[in-house]
């Protein structure tokens, strides 16, 4: 178990000693190239995030209106799908019965 | 008729996300980390609440949806994009430390934001090709 434990030590060093260079370079290439264009949108998003409302209604609203919503969806889509699907099956059966007599 | 068993599975789906990011930190908060009022965490856990309703009710909308149809990859699209807010406004809040009556630390995540925010830009630029691409497959099966 020893044995074990220093194999994986040893791989890990290894592994942090090849990564952490080539971690600091992606991230001062990102710093660089990627970064600054991203500015527009961390704005767009601090703004949004100052206007989140802090009272708790609303966002137990669009709990239930997602509820709500996934019921509605499930009803129309997901139990005509599974009706068509045992119907099939039915018709499957009663085909092979008729085949057979 | 609705799809029992979607619909059982999204309920213990929105049930356990409800325990996770509303009970539970609620749960963790008065237990323990009221015994540290010079932690202000409260900001903190008030939004993991907040946000987590949202996500319990965004899972619920994605589980009772069976695999493979749009509307779950646009759960994944919805989930994608509300983590991303999520994320952000856990990231701009700042924890303001009294260790002693002279010493204030704040301790602030804002370093996080533009690695976060990359990761999560590629992530729902891949969600919304999904949305696509499961729209594309269903439109050709359905043409066949």
């Amino acid at each position: 178990m020893q044995g074990e434990v220093d194999l994986f030590k040893k791989y890990l060093e290894k592994f942090l000693y090849y990564f952490i260079p080539f971690a600091e370079k992606l991230l001062n290439y990102l710093r660089e190239n990627i970064f600054p264009y991203l500015t527009e949108v961390t704005d767009y998003f601090r703004r949004l995030s100052e206007k989140l409302p802090v009272n708790f209604e609303p966002y137990i609203l669009i709990f239930i209106i997602l509820i709500i919503l996934g019921v509605i969806v499930n009803w129309k889509l997901e139990g005509k799908e599974e009706e068509e699907k045992k119907k099939k099956e039915k018709k499957e059966i009663s085909d092979l019965f008729f085949a057979l007599s | 008729m609705t799809d029992r068993k979607l619909i059982r599975k999204g309920v213990f789906v929105a049930i356990s996300s409800l325990f996770f990011y509303v009970a539970l930190p609620y749960i963790i908060y008065t237990k323990y980390l009221v015994q540290f009022p010079q932690l202000a965490l409260e900001s903190y856990i008030n939004w993991i609440m907040r946000m987590g309703v949202i996500i319990a009710g965004i899972q619920f909308f994605k589980s009772v949806s069976s695999e493979k149809t749009t509307r779950q990859a646009l759960g994944d699209l919805l989930l994608s994009i509300v983590y991303l807010i999520f994320f952000f406004k856990l990231f701009t809040l700042e924890v303001v430390a009294n260790v002693t009556e002279n010493v204030t630390v704040i301790i602030s995540m804002e370093g996080f934001i533009y690695i976060y925010l990359l990761a999560a830009l590629i992530g729902i630029f891949a969600n919304v090709i999904r949305v696509f691409e499961v729209w594309n497959s269903a439109r050709r099966s359905r043409s066949f």
